[in-house]
């Protein structure tokens, strides 16, 4: 599927943690970043993709892991950048996100302000498809 | 007949008196059957043994006797004169039989004999006999002095004891008892109890009480010296005489406990080893369950204070939008807060200690607690019968429990007296189950409800519940109920043997 520039810059944000969900939007909107809430991959799989700039998954989710998710999103959407976190940041998960494509790997606790610097450069052209 | 004689001795007296009673019986003129008194010479030469049979000097005395009444006699013997000869050897015959049966009698009491003493050495159990005569005897007379309170006055008196303790005998003892206390040989065995049991010993008062009261048995676990010095524990049990008689020929039966206890104490180590290995595993688990569950809350917060820098230095400000986003920091604050008092809880309680637990009132403990808290809400609750129970650490397996009830009920967004909820407990032979099922739920709560973690069950920590089940080896699974409109939480836990 090849992607179109979304309308506005929407970011996916996909956690089953609800608390973690509503965190990342009111970061988002704070520098005017509209965002879309899913509490899996596959919820977000029912989605159009091509609306989305960002999506920002956890990696440790039931049904679909984050890092499945992000096989699935790139067999539809290549070029639509994933970047994943985990509260279990060790090397070995890093490894896998990064060989799979990942656009970048967070650790939790989130460090917001990367959060920012992130969607910002990706949003300033350099990081979009 | 059984006599002091040496055999050499028997023989020499036995040939003496037939001798002499074929001497008299054909050299004197008396008028009686002389000859009868061959019968002495059979009771003389019986020695009690099979080695010299009767009829070996029941034979000669009879030819004695003929040829003595041959050489008197001749052929013109009168009647009289017969019968005395048929009297004689009769007497010598009868006495040959009866020497004969008693002979077979001992040879079968002393067969009787060495089967006992087979069995009573080949036995693997130490068997040693006491002769408390004289320790009852002593008893008796405490009685008669008007001594009631025997337990009061022994205590009060720690050297009778040990003066009673030397009174007790030792008459017999196996190969195993031998063995027990290093003994090589029977004549080397202890001879009294006090030679072999430390003056610290605790249970012979128990024992001069039970002999006391006329107990019928007597068992207790002590401490005996062996040969060597070494202290040995052992259990003994004794059947005591009740009707007054017998206290010389008390058995006790000795166990020795030494492998045992050393199986206890390897078996003490390997659990103190296992429970620390569970331990640090808990904690481990616990250590992650803690880093994912705060790291949620943590990454909202650091989210909502981030965002709350950026509305305040947008110009002009926006701090209605700050205010709630700090509002959000603080209730995220308020949630790890919740869950770092939660796992605290669990670790500053040290070491975790397993017990068998009984489930179903494990269960209706917690379900109760938790109805007192909502009383409106429509409680179902199946038990099973009480004879399940699992091997754990009760005051996890209660927050466990509780967690799951009560995260399961604060699902629900409908008012509290829609709510209802079904808890039952179920059986086989490898686990118990407990099924919670809660139903009315409305939209929205039903997005939150992942096949993975309720979102009520966040706060109280659903990996903290899932760290506890797998800790005792057990599991939860959390699915929507059939209509999409409620959960069920199923947590599974591996039965105990009641015997555990």
């Amino acid at each position: 599927m090849n992607r179109t520039s979304p309308p506005y810059p929407c970011v996916a944000i996909v956690d089953d943690e609800e608390c973690v969900r509503t965190a990342l939007a009111g970061l988002l909107r704070s520098v005017d970043v509209h965002s879309d809430l899913f509490e899996s991959g596959l919820r977000l799989l029912e989605h159009d993709l091509s609306h989305f700039t960002l999506v920002l998954s956890d990696i440790q989710m039931p049904g679909l892991s984050g890092i499945e998710l992000l096989d699935r999103i790139h067999s539809i959407a290549p070029d639509l950048p994933v970047a994943l976190m985990t509260a279990f940041p060790d090397a070995e998960w890093r490894q896998r996100a990064l060989e799979k494509g990942a656009y970048r790997f967070l650790a939790k606790p989130l460090d917001a302000d990367a959060v920012i610097a992130m969607i910002e450069g990706l949003l300033g052209g350099a990081g979009q498809a | 007949m059984v006599t002091p004689f040496t055999d050499r001795t028997r023989v020499s007296l036995a040939a003496l008196t037939a001798a002499a009673v074929f001497v008299i019986d054909t050299f004197t003129r008396l008028q009686s059957a002389v000859a009868v008194l061959y019968a002495l010479v059979l009771l003389i030469a019986d020695d009690g043994t099979s080695r010299l049979r009767p009829s070996r000097w029941a034979y000669p005395c009879a030819v004695l006797a003929v040829i003595s009444f041959l050489i008197n006699h001749g052929g013109g013997a009168d009647t009289d004169e017969m019968l005395r000869l048929v009297a004689s050897l009769a007497a010598v015959t009868i006495a040959a039989l009866l020497l004969a049966r008693n002979r077979r009698l001992r040879e079968k009491v002393r067969a009787s004999d060495l089967r006992y003493e087979t069995i009573f050495n080949s036995l693997a159990l130490a068997i040693w006999e006491h002769d408390f005569t004289q320790v009852m005897a002593e008893l008796n007379a405490l009685k008669a002095s008007g001594v009631d309170d025997l337990e009061a006055h022994l205590r009060d008196n720690p050297g009778q004891v040990a003066h009673l303790c030397g009174l007790v005998r030792i008459t017999h003892a196996n190969d195993a008892a031998m063995r027990l206390l290093g003994r090589t040989g029977k004549a080397g065995f202890f001879e009294h109890l006090s030679d072999f049991l430390p003056e610290e010993d605790k249970s012979f008062v128990e024992g001069l009480l039970a002999l006391g009261r006329r107990s019928p048995t007597f068992e207790t676990e002590c401490l005996v010296r062996g040969a060597q010095g070494e202290l040995i524990p052992i259990f003994i049990a004794m059947r005591l005489p009740t009707d007054g008689n017998g206290y010389d020929r008390v058995c006790g039966s000795v166990l020795d406990l030494t492998e045992r206890k050393r199986m206890e104490k390897n078996l003490e180590a390997a659990r103190l080893e296992r429970d620390e290995a569970l331990h640090r595993a808990i904690i481990g688990g616990l250590s992650t369950s803690i880093s994912h569950e705060v790291s949620q809350p943590l990454s909202s917060i650091n989210a909502y204070l981030a965002a709350a820098r950026r509305w305040l230095d947008r110009r002009p400000p926006d701090l209605a939008e700050a205010r709630r986003v700090i509002a959000q920091a603080q209730h995220a604050g308020e949630d790890a807060t919740q869950v770092i008092a939660q796992v605290h809880e669990v670790v500053e309680r040290g070491r975790l200690e397993r017990s068998l637990v009984p489930f179903a009132p494990l269960i209706r403990r917690a379900a109760e607690a938790i109805r007192t808290r909502h009383p409106t809400t429509s409680f179902d609750l199946t038990l099973g019968d009480g004879n399940e129970y699992i091997l754990g650490e009760v005051q996890l397996l209660e927050r466990l429990v509780s967690s799951l009830i009560g995260g399961g009920l604060n699902a629900s967004h409908c008012p509290e007296e829609q709510r209802a909820i079904r808890i039952a407990t179920s059986a086989d032979g490898s686990y118990v189950r407990l099924n919670i099922t809660c139903s009315a739920f409305t939209e929205p709560a039903v997005p939150w409800v992942s096949d993975r973690q309720p979102a009520h069950l966040s706060a109280g920590g659903l990996s903290l519940c899932r760290a506890i089940a797998q800790f005792h080896g057990g599991s939860i699974r959390v699915t929507r109920n059939g209509e999409g409109t409620g959960i069920d939480i199923e947590l599974e836990l591996p039965r105990a043997c009641d015997e555990e």
